[in-house]
């Protein structure tokens, strides 16, 4: 089945017709009427919970560079300027910072300039420790912008190897070379293209990220316009998007090769649908992920059925994990 | 790199490499064997297109480095860039970038540690400074309008700077300085 064959198979993921609860609740909560009747069938109970932490901003949280500085002594160092950090027990590199100084800014301090750490939200450092790449990998990241997740690959790679980050937008690019030489990630190579292009090559990655551009419905907490920003037909469009990127993934792996797929949208149609293609019709595998504490991927939504495989992502819900919301799923090519 | 027009780039040995950053390393009052010491390992390339710029990429030898590259090629995909920049060519002018700093710390006596915060975090913003003869702690003898790295109290580095002495004060003046990061990377 091609993409737009699975795209009509999936339509009725995309013709939701609010009810008169779903509108109310919309109102209440400045949401489009369509998000939350989609919610209704993914929160039930928790749902009226999910809406009001959507209006509560997120702690902010930094990714330690401990390839630059020992993370003990970045704490110590941000402590004398009067911020207040605590270590996220299930990041090996992430901490909360639960006080801020009037300044400097979290963003303009010494350290921040020089590397040691990068403003990163708790479930965005979890898909670069899920695909855990070792120091002799090949590694593509095919949506590379602003770099987080690039220079935390680096990191763990410690900087041996070879990163392949790619970018499609001229104006992304420079965001995302200015952090990997602030993070002094020295393994990478940047390439602005699409990464499609790059079927057109034999080149094989053992590790693919693909933290697929998508509606940032998990982002919410921190940026209430995305509560009235993607309509359902823009939704459709990131499907679309993200199946011709999960597809270039494919070709792109070498065999026995490990594909992380993440977005920070909690929307099924930008996530489990997306996952259920690679598995149903790529042939992929779901590999379990453990020791987070998220829940897992949907089975079932709006009355569509996916593989049983997509349990074995993960979901960040703010109301459940205190972070953005957030998917990620571990693929293997067999 | 930066660049409108289409970038190329091509291997240049570290002969070459140390020919072209000569200027910077007599400037900052380096050891030119122990610099090219620090890059005997790498991959040193020279992108062209509007500006020329040098870049290194860590591991040389680097099977997957020279096939990704070569592949690329055949796509007429050129990258953007290979490892850290190094230093740009503008005009003949060769200027370094703040990833130099990370070698230049290791082999140059050209350098100031300012123990006054206040001071340090003017110069992330990109202004110049007035210090105190008392507040300069430096590595050698400072004279007019020579080129200094500048490192925060406890060894950070902060600004690729040139000086210029007054009666009780030393002028610093940031030519490149870690708040680029902020002001040009967003």
């Amino acid at each position: 089945m091609n993409i737009n064959e699975y795209i009509k198979k999936y339509e009725k993921l995309f013709t939701v017709s609010p009810s008169f609860r779903a509108k109310q609740l919309a109102r209440k909560y400045g949401f489009l009427d369509y998000m939350i009747e989609r919610y209704i069938h993914m929160m039930e109970d928790e749902l009226e919970d999910f809406l009001y932490h959507c209006s509560v901003p997120l702690i902010k949280s930094i990714r330690c560079n401990d390839i630059l500085i020992d993370c003990e002594r970045l704490v110590s160092r941000l402590e004398n300027k009067g911020f207040m950090l605590e270590k996220v027990t299930w990041l090996p590199h992430g901490y909360k910072v639960i006080k801020m100084p009037k300044t400097p800014s979290l963003g303009a301090t010494i350290e921040y300039l020089s590397g040691y750490y990068y403003i990163q939200g708790l479930a965005s450092m979890v898909p670069p420790y899920v695909l855990s790449p070792r120091e002799n990998d090949l590694v593509l990241d095919m949506a590379a912008s602003p770099g987080s997740k690039t220079t935390q690959l680096s990191q763990l790679m410690r900087n041996k190897g070879l990163i392949l980050a790619v970018e499609k937008s001229r104006d992304r690019i420079r965001s995302l070379m200015s952090n990997i030489n602030r993070m002094k990630a020295k393994n990478v190579i940047l390439l602005r293209t699409d990464s499609k292009n790059l079927v057109k090559t034999s080149m094989k990655f053992s590790k693919i990220l693909l933290d697929a551009p998508c509606s940032g419905e998990g982002l919410i907490p921190e940026d209430p316009r995305r509560k009235t920003k993607t309509s359902m037909s823009d939704l459709k469009i990131f499907f679309e998007e993200q199946l011709k990127l999960i597809t270039t993934a494919y070709l792109l792996l070498g065999e026995e090769g490990t594909l992380v797929y993440s977005t920070c949208s909690i929307a099924p149609e930008e996530d489990e649908a997306v996952v259920n293609f690679a598995i149903e019709e790529l042939g992929m595998k779901t590999d379990k992920i453990e020791g987070y504490p998220a829940q897992p991927g949907l089975e079932e939504f709006m009355n569509v059925k996916f593989s049983s495989e997509v349990k074995k992502c993960i979901r960040f819900y703010p109301h459940k994990s205190r972070t953005e919301g957030f998917f990620v799923c571990r693929l293997r090519k067999s | 790199m930066q660049a409108k027009k289409k970038l190329d780039y091509k291997r240049i040995s570290l002969n070459k490499f140390l020919s072209i950053v000569k200027q910077i390393l007599v400037s900052y009052n380096c050891d030119t064997e122990g610099f090219s010491q620090l890059f005997r390992d790498k991959e040193i390339f020279l992108f062209s297109s509007s500006f020329d710029q040098i870049e290194v990429f860590s591991n040389k030898n680097n099977d997957k480095l020279n096939e990704i590259l070569t592949k690329l090629r055949e796509l007429n995909l050129y990258p953007y860039s290979i490892g850290e920049p190094i230093v740009k060519i503008l005009k003949g002018k060769v200027y370094p970038l703040l990833p130099i700093s990370e070698y230049l710390s290791q082999v140059c006596k050209n350098k100031i540690f300012l123990n006054n915060s206040k001071l340090v975090e003017k110069l992330t913003y990109g202004k110049s400074v007035l210090v105190d003869f008392r507040d300069v702690k430096a590595t050698c003898e400072l004279s007019d309008n020579k080129k200094y790295l500048i490192y925060s109290e406890d060894a950070i580095f902060i600004a690729f700077t040139r000086v210029k002495m007054k009666k009780k004060f030393v002028e610093i003046i940031p030519d490149l300085d870690i708040g680029w990061y902020l002001r040009e990377g967003k």
